[in-house]
């Protein structure tokens, strides 16, 4: 009993260490944002802020239209999450309940998108947009991210969970696929919905490359183009570029505060296939 | 069941129209003539462009201007075109928008270049020097000689400083114009150097012996701190000889195409690695870079090698804790020209096919080489005025009466040569990579003098070979 309890108190000791090694990067962020240049880069260095500013939120306001960046990166990244989301439950559906020629195949080429790296795709994926019309559109932006091989592959191995006879029970009782899928298999599926839709969400949001290619006006950029606006080629100028970072954490924070159960009820389905 | 799907469609098509809706207000639209058609364009000669730019309804000439400034450099740049837009611009009916791009500033260019969409190219860029190889042969390049020979032009080359305007030539012809200008500068604690009785540095022979004595008599833990990349080896070869030495063959890339180096046969890089090698031997010199403005602010080095424009930066870190100046760097040999090279950036013009577009944008880049813009780099960026006439106003006599360390890169320019000029080097970013790493190994001792030679020549001589075998010469 007391060995029990002892190895409790380690292990919740050990965690606590764990999560602020990891939580560290972002604590650091937090506490430099709040820092004058000076103190960033003291010898020794400064953990906490000496003297605390809101300086550099103040620049990181007024040098950005950081506002606008926000809603953009937020309009991008939700259109392309519900669309991952819709596509990836659609997709899966089809792939773990349906039999049917070529299925095999089209999964295998499903996932083979996977391998190919993005960046080896941007020049032709802009030639397409432009020719398209899409530059300085939220379609142009939001184009390449519509859809996800990753999110087909974790749904699909969600839906295999579910024995074949749950819906073949519901085929007798009258309920079509469209019911069936709508009815029974996405509400019970809300957990890894939820974990797509926020891993979704957070890589949207953190794309850079492609949303500053596409755009050439300013009032179209996203978040992440904003924050690079905001550091000094000359100099180590962190204390506004953090300030920008911690600016453009807090919606992806608040989510995961909002849907962390059910992120952690999604990781563990799947898991085991009957 | 059909009510069901209708709502579907329906629900379908609204995200959809939503989606190609917001885009502002024309997608591909990024800076246009409100009309071609009725415009009073006239050319006053065969050879000289047209210099009226609204057109006969008097309506807007809209420009799009792309820069990678960021940070208080953004801050003027923004400054300079709202000044344009409310004098110049408002006079000549234009009007010029400023869009940020990312460092160098020309993946969003070659993206369009690559499928020739005019629609979402600038009319105006700025370029730094690395990146004139991609516009130079660019059929859509107007270059600027085209407008500043011109009688009309209110810019003239004798306006601007003259290793600017060489700098910015290819085969004597202004390809681009010269803008956001910086130099190369020694910045030297001068606490430091009167502890130990010394002047500051005018070679490197001179910089190599006192080194050991800053770091054991004042609290510098190096005596210089600078990462030698391939800016700043072409401003040590450049500043060799009495009138300048180049860099590469055929002047470096401003007669002809850089195919090969040309330091590594004129003996300029032997001379410079003679003496570099006492540097490095003093063992006090550090040769790598982790926050060389905060380090030597913080009194950690005697001597630091970077560009003019940190000036504002430094002064702000040290903030009076110390006394501090900048001079030109340390020559090779004392009948060296020395000087620096115009380093940074200058304004590039496209062609949209155009003309009222090509004639207001040639005005924007006139103002921005003006005095009234450029004196404005003054005011926190430390770039150094390209226009001779800067000098004469009253605000940039008021910002060296502030901070006369900023006259110093003007007049170290101003010493230079028409020969000192960066060079146009192909595939730049692998030559970068190749000198700092032989440059940090020969710093570091891991390398000798002879390895670091045959490191940086043969380094230089594959980045090119791969080079030109994408991109032939025709």
């Amino acid at each position: 009993m007391k060995t029990k309890k002892l190895w409790d108190v380690f292990v919740q000791l050990f965690s606590t260490l764990l999560a602020l090694v990891i939580l560290f990067p972002i604590l650091y962020a937090f506490s430099v944002s709040l820092m004058e240049q000076k103190a960033v880069l003291a010898k020794p260095p400064n953990l906490l802020p000496p003297k605390v500013t809101f300086e550099n939120y103040v620049i990181a306001f007024t040098r950005t239209t950081l506002w606008r960046y926000m809603l953009n990166s937020f309009i991008v990244a939700l259109i392309c999450s519900i669309s991952r989301m819709v596509i990836a439950t659609m997709a899966a559906f089809a792939f773990s309940f349906f039999e049917f020629r070529g299925k095999w195949f089209l999964f295998a080429l499903t996932l083979s998108t996977i391998m190919i790296p993005p960046d080896v795709l941007i020049v032709s994926n802009f030639t397409t947009i432009s020719r398209a019309g899409l530059i300085n559109t939220y379609l142009g932006v939001c184009s390449i991210f519509l859809v996800s091989a990753t999110n087909i592959f974790l749904l699909r191995q969600h839906f295999l969970t579910f024995a074949k006879s749950l819906k073949e029970a519901a085929y007798v009782d009258g309920c079509e696929n469209i019911r069936f899928f709508t009815r029974i298999l996405l509400p019970v599926s809300k957990p890894i919905l939820t974990t797509v839709f926020l891993s979704s969400f957070v890589s949207v949001w953190n794309q850079y490359v492609w949303p500053m290619l596409v755009t050439n006006k300013n009032e179209l950029r996203t978040i992440q183009v904003g924050i690079t606006m905001l550091k000094d080629r000359d100099s180590s100028i962190f204390g506004p570029v953090m300030a920008g970072v911690i600016v453009a954490l807090i919606p992806t924070v608040l989510l995961f505060l909002m849907f962390q159960r059910r992120i952690v009820a999604g990781m563990m389905t799947g898991a085991v296939k009957e | 069941m059909n009510m069901k799907k209708m709502a579907g469609l329906l629900l379908a098509a609204s995200i959809a129209a939503g989606l190609s809706a917001c885009g502002g207000q024309d997608g591909n639209d990024t800076g246009s003539t409100t009309a071609d058609a009725g415009q009073t364009t006239v050319a006053r000669s065969g050879t000289e462009p047209a210099m009226e730019t609204t057109s006969g309804r008097g309506e807007t000439v809209e420009l799009t201007f792309w820069h990678s400034m960021d940070s208080v450099f953004a801050e003027i740049t923004e400054k300079q075109i709202r000044l344009f837009n409310e004098t110049v611009g408002k006079e000549k009916g234009i009007r010029v928008t400023g869009v940020f791009q990312n460092w160098p500033g020309t993946d969003a260019l070659t993206a369009a270049m690559s499928t020739d969409d005019i629609a979402n190219m600038p009319d105006v860029i700025q370029l730094y020097g690395e990146s004139v190889s991609i516009v130079r042969d660019y059929d859509r390049t107007v270059w600027a000689e085209d407008y500043i020979s011109g009688a009309d032009a209110t810019l003239k080359k004798e306006d601007l400083i003259p290793n600017t305007v060489a700098s910015h030539s290819i085969d004597g012809k202004m390809v681009g114009v010269p803008w956001g200008i910086s130099a190369l500068m020694l910045y030297y604690n001068q606490d430091y150097l009167e502890q130990i009785g010394s002047e500051v540095p005018r070679t490197i022979d001179e910089m190599a012996k006192i080194l050991p004595e800053l770091v054991a008599t004042t609290d510098a833990e190096y005596g210089l701190n600078v990462r030698i990349n391939e800016f700043e080896l072409e401003n040590w070869i450049a500043t060799q000889g009495t009138d300048g030495t180049y860099f590469g063959n055929n002047e470096s890339g401003h007669a002809g195409y850089m195919t090969e180096l040309a330091c590594d046969k004129n003996d300029s890089l032997k001379k410079f690695l003679d003496e570099w090698e006492k540097v490095v031997k003093s063992g006090a010199y550090k040769p790598i870079r982790d926050s060389i403005n905060e380090e030597f602010a913080q009194g950690m080095h005697g001597m630091v090698i970077m560009t003019s424009s940190r000036i504002p930066t430094i002064a702000g870190l040290v903030d009076g804790s110390f006394e501090w100046g900048v001079a030109p760097i340390p020559v090779v040999d004392a009948a060296d020209v020395g000087g620096a090279y115009p380093s940074g950036s200058g304004l590039f013009m496209l062609d949209r096919d155009n003309e009222a577009s090509k004639a207001a944008a040639w005005e924007f880049v006139q103002f921005m080489a003006s005095p009234e813009a450029q004196v404005m780099w003054l005011e926190g960026a430390g770039y150094i005025p390209v226009n001779l006439r800067t000098a004469e106003l009253d605000e940039y006599k008021a910002a060296i009466a502030a901070e006369s360390r900023l006259q110093v890169p003007y007049d170290t320019l101003m010493m230079a040569t028409e020969k000192v000029v960066p060079a146009y080097v192909p595939n730049s970013s692998t030559t970068d990579s190749v000198i700092k790493d032989a440059m940090i190994a020969f710093g570091e001792g891991s390398a000798t003098k002879d390895e670091t030679f045959q490191a940086i020549v043969e380094g230089c001589e594959r980045a090119f070979a791969d080079y030109y075998r994408a991109n032939p010469i025709n």
